[in-house]
């Protein structure tokens, strides 16, 4: 028996050495039996069929190999054969439990593999979501644009094979240029804020991934920065809104004059409490100002709806004389090209009727008497006759050839030499926009009744607008508001100076254009409230464009306001415009000192007179701060400059 | 047992340095617009070959590649590491895609069954040397027998000397079933003492029908028996120490293979 306190129990040579690192055991010892001495194979065949392996001496005879612990040498000696006398029963073997770690092991190496292999490639149905490439559900935003090309739509090595595979493992992928198919903003896609920033010309690259991370399900926030993230790039460095953040520009929130010239003061003041029109005045700031959901800019309520009803019939005050007959000092067209275009006139025509009928009575008809020539008009020629001729307007030795020429051409074709010299001197096709409506037949009259040094009588006053010839001027009346050629003629007017040199010739065109655009006095009235502003900042003083319409967002993109939430928050729907503390002008204080007009009386924008004082920091930190409405960042200021996409998108009813 | 020894302490100290290095580099890294999960994966990747080197270590124990101790406290500081990485690498304690929650799943149990594996480790071994003997695991079987074939061998001596068959007769009925194999595993395994008081019980039971000379015998068969009981409890506890790593290796090879496929995958498709 063996004494368990006996520290050389194990000895080598009192004990079977069994290595715990072999697979298998004994099948006896396994049952609780006593295990053999030999013990299994190393293959997991039983060893102990026999208690030793007999060797053969050098004088050929087999002798007993049986070890000491299991009883030393045998009485009966190994068989003839070499073979061991004492053969046991075989057992088999156990695995040992390292045996079997190794089996669970490859097993779960399996399983692993299975696990992976299995699901590979269905990308498609309920299955999809097993497969091993899919990390996560996408945002409902980008789940739906994806379902005809599964991960390759943004991950472009994953239709690849194998080989493309292991290159892709040591090859930057560019899941960026994947987004950009769709996305689009209004700067480099890769930098920073989509723009360059000409000082920091080391600024590396930016990708998507940076701030956007997909595959966290439908409902997830796939943006991921917060404000300590935008601090690490910007210089000015803050903690919170309400805490630190630099103060407003002093002129803030405009930063440029308005488009329309609507005095705000002006109107609230004066004409919305005067009792002939308060009655149209609009009931509160939202009545003309709305707010469509998170956007920065308002909408302006339509003119016919905010301004016609007092307004309205301005427009149509203001004519524009287009072709004017000026003072000629004598008549040189040819009678003969006059008769051929115009036919005979009624006084030549009773004329020549009175001389017939003394022919017929055989008398001798009177003598004609060479009437004395007086102009029918004493005027200049108008501006756009000047620029139109390239001439003078007061001078008739310069103006007289072309502008009887003009009058033959008219006379004979009505519009077209007109329209043509219009095209012409635009470089491009206008005069269908310009000449609009206009009647070659009145066109035609008009010019026969100047060659006759007649004025022209309208049959009809022209009420509801449009061209008519005036003794001797043809005009164009405005229909009303947005007045299709009305505005074309500004446009035109406009044009023509852009490109004007400083000789006589540009002169004129920017006569024409500033007698286009005069404030109360131009064609329609339009540039008493629509804002004439020099193209850009960079722009030469002639190169200007309308502001025909209200400017939605300014140039700011990287700002953000709701004024449709803060609307509601504030009540403004039912703030009276009386009530200077409610409501928008909570925010808004009306300036009434300011000079609003002087800000128009130039083409430069951003020299103005705001109506309404500045928003300050502190306006808006009363609700904004650390314990009230949230201060982050984003709240106001959006990374990206213009985002928009590239492709249209359209639901896939099939 | 003592926890809070010097180098436990020292191991839970770098552990814990190094994470706090891991959030701080990746709060600044965040901050400059990086992707913190990009080395948080690679760091826990090559940690998870670390730890999984553990296993090959003791495979290759010719090898002078430092004393298991060693390696055991590495393997230890750095499983609790790579949780703690993982919950830094993943931003939260479940994923999202089914894949990922398999490989989460993994991870957890290869952490919970490891945490457990120490737990084992610091309780059983304390146990086995207050048992005053050293048992070669696979050699209880041979030791089960011996002592066997000892009770045996006492009772039949017993009965040849005394004449009387009370002891063999009580052998048949209790001993012999005891002697047969490894018993009261689950008491052994909570540190229960139900085969102690068992064997004394019935060596009390036994002893006022035996004369003077059969309680010779039964002091004999009583020594056996009470070695029988130390050797089940190195069993049961050698049993559990081993047995745990049937489920903490095959589950590390099941990780570590997901989480290669997932390193392939996310070089592959995004970085």
């Amino acid at each position: 028996m063996t004494d368990l306190r006996d520290p050389d129990r194990y000895r080598f040579d009192r004990s079977p050495y069994e290595r715990p690192t072999l697979k298998y055991r004994c099948a006896r010892g396994g049952a609780w039996g006593k295990p053999c001495g030999r013990g299994p194979n190393s293959d997991g065949t039983c060893g102990g069929t026999a208690e030793c392996v007999p060797v053969q001496n050098d004088r050929g005879r087999y002798e007993c190999r049986r070890p000491a612990i299991a009883g030393g040498a045998c009485s009966n000696g190994p068989l003839p054969d070499g073979s061991c006398s004492q053969s046991l029963p075989p057992c088999s073997p156990r695995r040992t439990l390292r045996g079997i770690r190794g089996r669970l092991a490859v097993l779960a190496f399996g399983i692993a593999v299975a696990l992976i292999g299995g699901f590979t490639g269905l990308e498609t149905g309920t299955l999809a979501r097993f497969n091993s490439f899919m990390p996560g559900p996408l945002s409902a935003g980008h789940a739906g644009f994806i379902a005809s090309e599964n991960c390759i739509a943004c991950h472009a090595a994953h239709n690849g094979n194998a080989v493309a595979w292991a290159i892709a493992v040591f090859r930057p992928a560019d899941v960026t240029a994947s987004c950009t198919n769709c996305h689009a903003f209004g700067g480099p896609a890769r930098k920073a804020h989509n723009t360059t920033f000409s000082d920091r010309p080391r600024l590396g690259e930016t990708t998507c991934l940076m701030c956007h991370t997909e595959h966290r399900g439908a409902d997830a926030n796939i943006v991921t920065v917060d404000d300590a993230q935008c601090g690490a790039c910007h210089e000015k460095q803050f903690v919170g809104f309400s805490k630190d953040h630099p103060p407003f520009s002093e002129s803030f929130p405009a930063f440029r004059r308005t488009s329309i010239a609507f005095d705000h003061a002006s109107h609230l003041g004066k004409h919305f409490v005067d009792a002939r029109f308060a009655d149209r005045a609009p009931a509160t700031c939202v009545s003309c100002h709305t707010a469509a959901e998170g956007d920065r800019s308002l909408s302006l309520t339509p003119f016919e709806t905010a301004c016609a009803s007092c307004h309205g019939d301005q427009m149509a005050r203001r004519e524009l004389v287009v072709l004017r007959l000026p003072e000629l000092p004598e008549n040189t067209l040819d009678p003969d090209s006059v008769l051929e275009a115009c036919g005979p006139t009624l006084e030549a025509f009773e004329t020549l009727v009175e001389r017939v009928e003394a022919l017929a009575a055989g008398d001798e008809p009177e003598e004609l008497e060479e009437e004395e020539y007086e102009a029918v008009s004493v005027d200049e020629l108008s501006l756009f006759d000047a620029y139109l001729l390239d001439v003078a307007a007061d001078d008739p030795d310069e103006y007289t050839v072309p502008v009887y020429e003009l009058m033959l051409a008219m006379a004979k074709g009505g519009a077209e030499p007109l329209a043509d010299m219009l095209n012409e001197r635009a470089g491009r096709p206008v005069a269908a926009k310009l000449l609009a409506g206009l009647n070659p037949e009145v066109v035609k009259r008009v010019a026969c009744a100047w060659a006759a040094n007649g004025e022209y009588e309208s049959p009809a006053e022209p009420d509801m607008g449009g061209w008519f010839g005036d003794s001797v001027e043809i005009r164009y009346r405005p229909k009303g508001h947005a007045d299709p050629v009305a505005a074309s003629w500004i446009e035109f007017g406009i044009a023509a100076a852009r490109d004007a040199g400083d000789d006589e010739s540009g002169e004129r065109a920017v006569a024409l254009r500033d007698s286009l655009i005069a404030g109360k006095e131009g064609v329609g009235a339009c540039i008493k409230c629509h804002a004439v502003s020099l193209a850009s900042a960079e722009s030469a003083e002639n190169d200007l464009s309308v502001e025909w319409r209200a400017r939605g967002r300014s140039s700011r993109p990287y700002h953000v306001f709701s004024h449709d939430i803060h609307i509601k928050l504030l009540n403004a729907g039912s703030a009276k415009l009386a009530e200077p503390e409610k409501g928008c002008r909570r925010c808004h204080q009306l300036n009434a000192k300011a000079d609003f007009a002087s800000g128009f009386t130039d083409f430069d924008p951003s020299s103005f007179a705001s109506n309404f004082g500045p928003i300050t920091k502190e306006t808006c930190t009363e609700c904004h701060s650390a314990k009230q409405v949230r201060e982050n960042c984003q709240l106001c200021h959006q990374y990206h400059r213009e985002p928009s996409f590239k492709m249209r998108i359209s639901q896939n009813d099939g | 047992m003592k926890l809070l020894t010097g180098r436990r302490v020292l191991f839970a100290l770098a552990t814990l340095v190094l994470f706090v290095l891991a959030v701080v580099q990746a709060r600044a890294n965040r901050l400059e617009l990086g992707d913190p999960t990009v080395w948080t994966g690679y760091y826990l990747i090559a940690l998870m070959l670390f730890l999984g080197a553990f296993s090959l270590r003791k495979k290759l124990s010719m090898l002078p590649l430092g004393k298991a101790s060693t390696w055991l406290r590495l393997h230890v500081a750095g499983g609790v590491l790579a949780l703690l990485l993982y919950w830094l690498h993943t931003g939260t304690l479940w994923p999202n895609g089914v894949y990922e929650q398999v490989l989460g799943g993994a991870f957890y149990l290869v952490s919970v069954t490891g945490i457990v594996g120490y737990v084992l480790q610091r309780i059983y071994p304390v146990r086995l040397t207050q048992t005053s003997v050293e048992v070669i695991y696979e050699r209880i079987p041979a030791e089960i027998a011996a002592l066997r074939e000892a009770a045996e061998a006492i009772v039949f001596q017993c009965t040849e000397e005394t004449g009387s068959d009370t002891l063999a007769r009580h052998y048949l009925e209790t001993f012999h079933a005891f002697f047969r194999r490894p018993r009261n595993f689950l008491s052994h395994a909570v540190g229960g003492q139900r085969g102690g008081h068992w064997v004394r019980q019935q060596i009390a039971d036994l002893r006022r029908y035996l004369d003077e000379a059969e309680q010779r015998h039964l002091e004999g068969l009583a020594k056996l028996a009470f070695d029988k009981n130390r050797i089940d409890f190195h069993y049961t506890a050698q049993t559990i120490m081993k047995g745990w790593l049937l489920i903490h290796l095959p589950l590390s090879v099941l990780l570590v293979v997901l989480a290669v496929w997932h390193f392939i995958l996310v070089h592959v498709h995004t970085l």
